[in-house]
């Protein structure tokens, strides 16, 4: 894996706390009451199609990058003794871990077409533009961090395709 | 790729070779086999394509009228309930002015959904009855409304929003009206739809 991985890496191990960062407005809001508040008036299809399009799909797909990237660069024959450590530990279990890796994998293939975060930022605005002529809109800092989650999602999305990382696993493999 | 060798063409599958339709890698065509790199079984094209694509897509279809037709959120202020569906919704952002996100929310919302029924469904009609003209042009049509397809939840996260945020008992509230969950459910549908179709079966025409 390149530079760009390492630094990718850095880069989607800052996500995870940001997506749990608060959203608000005049009645403030975390990301995740919009699911709360749907489950209490009953429309529970709705909160099921949030809880997975916003929730579940795109942590999926980021756990899944930040393992498997991870775990192709500490498995690299040749790295620091730390890494030769971790080499030798999982040496004995390899077969059975890259059956985990490729399974994660294959779980975050099924999963990315689900990942709407993006598509939720778009409804966000639309919201805003709604609201702005009857109310005053306040951002909050979770409004930004997730501007910024999208942001670095769709840099991983462009840099890192699937392909790159099968291609890894079958290296990895052989 | 733009041979028009009618019959003559080179495919993967005349060469003996098949794509994993999971994680794309290619290799030799053995029946019943597994894929060497992901593990999922090997198809040389995806079984049974042509019904489920069209089951999803006439399901989607059939949830497009109730998630036009029924409001989608109601607005209660003061006691007085206020039903909205999508096109009034957009109506009333045009009239207020916000003539670009009117705009994106009609595209969102009424446009990408009837592109997507017309382009699955002609794709559809196509592999049966049609021969084989710009199936490039026609490949990249359908990559195109696979990318845009999802982009219709916008206004369901609208909803889902403006329930959770304006929650003030008897002065204002907004709770989601029957179209919503119709209109999710018909995005999910025209995925699946969307899912389901192989952009292979367009170059068997070859």
């Amino acid at each position: 894996m390149s530079i760009s991985s390492l630094f990718l890496f850095a880069a989607a191990h800052l996500l995870p706390f940001i997506s749990i960062d608060i959203e608000g407005n005049v009645s403030t809001i975390f990301l995740i009451s919009t699911i709360e508040t749907l489950t209490e008036i009953d429309s529970r299809l709705l909160a099921l199609a949030g809880i997975f399009l916003l929730l579940i799909a795109p942590l999926i797909v980021l756990l899944v990058d930040i393992l498997l990237l991870y775990r192709l660069r500490f498995t690299r024959p040749g790295g620091s003794s730390a890494s030769r450590q971790l080499l030798m530990l999982s040496g004995q279990m390899r077969p059975g871990r890259s059956a985990v890796s490729r399974q994660l994998l294959l779980l975050a293939g099924h999963m990315t077409p689900w990942n709407m975060l993006e598509i939720f930022l778009l409804g966000v605005l639309v919201s805003i533009v709604k609201l702005a002529s009857m109310a005053g809109i306040t951002l909050h800092e979770g409004f930004w961090a997730f501007v910024a989650l999208v942001l670095v999602n769709l840099v991983i999305a462009v840099k890192l395709d699937p392909e790159t990382l099968w291609q890894a696993l079958e290296r990895l493999e052989r | 790729m733009a041979s028009t060798g009618k019959t003559g063409a080179l495919t993967a599958r005349r060469a003996g070779l098949v794509a994993c339709h999971v994680c794309g890698k290619l290799q030799p065509w053995v029946a019943g086999s597994e894929c060497s790199r992901c593990g999922s079984m090997l198809h040389q094209r995806k079984p049974d394509s042509l019904q489920r694509s069209w089951a999803f897509l006439v399901s989607a279809l059939l949830l497009y009228f109730p998630a036009n037709l029924y409001p989608i959120m109601t607005t209660t202020t003061f006691g007085v309930p206020e039903n909205s569906t999508i096109i009034g919704g957009v109506i009333l952002l045009w009239q207020y002015g916000s003539y670009p996100v009117a705009a994106v929310v009609f595209i969102a919302s009424v446009m990408i959904p009837i592109i997507k029924f017309l382009v699955i469904g002609s794709l559809l009609l196509l592999i049966r009855y049609g021969h084989p003209v710009k199936l490039s042009q026609q490949t990249r049509l359908f990559r195109l409304i696979e990318y845009i397809g999802p982009w219709s939840m916008i206004d369901v996260f609208v909803v889902i929003l403006l329930v959770a945020l304006i929650q003030f008992g008897g002065i204002a509230s907004v709770y989601p009206g029957p179209a919503a969950a119709a209109f999710a459910a018909m995005v999910i549908t025209t995925m699946f739809s969307a899912l389901f179709f192989d952009t292979r079966l367009l170059w068997d025409k070859l």
